[in-house]
């Protein structure tokens, strides 16, 4: 009698992304989506679209950071520009440091931040 | 010689037994076998989440997550049921498919019942086990 087909095993089954909110007077901004861009498996950038609430512009520093499973900061990724108006808008990340791979990256935290200066 | 002649038929009926008897033996030996290669040929999965984003039913700074999308790949390609869960400070909400994934990324839609975005924000984990 053949044995059944084996199940895959998992060494990473999740991923989890945190969306930052703001709520202080002037920056009540919110994140709505990310998207990791990766070369073979690893990071190269990100793209993030915020909700920007407050009319006037202002700079906004976004900022993405990749955990490991222990929940450490293994890479980092920054944009900083002003933005007009109010809608959604883009911010593009074109580096991490260091590179890592996909496979080693268990949590993305995107932080949204208005700044004086960048 | 008459009794030679005698258990001929029981040294035959013998004879054919242990064949099968060996036979069955290989045949089992087989499967064992097959059990003892364990977790050596196993495969090993990464699930890869390369983009997250809700929807929200308004603007307004008090809205509500009415859903959204994940792209998801697995390193082992097959049938996966994935598991989505939303949390913010206000509460969690669950979504689960069943979806094949492989290493090209495929975009789930989900929708929940609404959940209010609250601040500092909104955390959603994707999980993807073998179906």
């Amino acid at each position: 009698m053949p044995v059944a087909a084996v199940d895959p095993l998992a060494v990473k089954p999740e991923m989890s992304y945190s969306l930052g909110k703001n709520n202080v007077p002037g920056d009540q901004d919110e994140v709505r989506s990310v998207a990791l861009s990766v070369s073979g498996t690893t990071v190269t950038g990100a793209t993030v679209q915020f909700y920007k609430r407050t009319p006037i512009p202002y700079r906004v520093r976004t900022t993405v950071t990749l955990l490991d499973a222990n929940g450490n900061t293994i890479s980092t990724g920054t944009a900083c520009d002003v933005y007009f108006g109010v809608g959604t808008r883009t911010a593009t990340i074109t580096s991490f440091t260091p590179p890592v791979s996909i496979d080693i990256v268990y949590r993305v935290n995107v932080v949204i931040q208005r700044v004086v200066l960048c | 010689m008459l009794r030679a002649r005698q258990f001929l038929p029981l040294f035959l009926a013998l004879l054919i037994s242990s064949a099968a008897y060996a036979a069955a033996l290989t045949l089992t030996s087989s499967s064992v076998d097959q059990l003892g290669m364990g977790e050596g040929n196993v495969d090993r999965y990464y699930v890869r989440v390369l983009s997250a984003s809700i929807t929200v039913d308004s603007n307004a700074f008090n809205n509500q997550i009415t859903g959204g999308s994940v792209t998801v790949a697995s390193t082992v390609p097959g049938t996966y049921v994935v598991t989505i869960t939303v949390t913010t400070s206000a509460g969690t909400r669950t979504y689960t498919t069943t979806a094949t994934l492989s290493t090209t990324p495929a975009t789930i839609t989900f929708t929940i019942s609404p959940l209010s975005y609250t601040a500092p924000g909104v955390t959603i984990s994707v999980r993807a086990d073998p179906a």
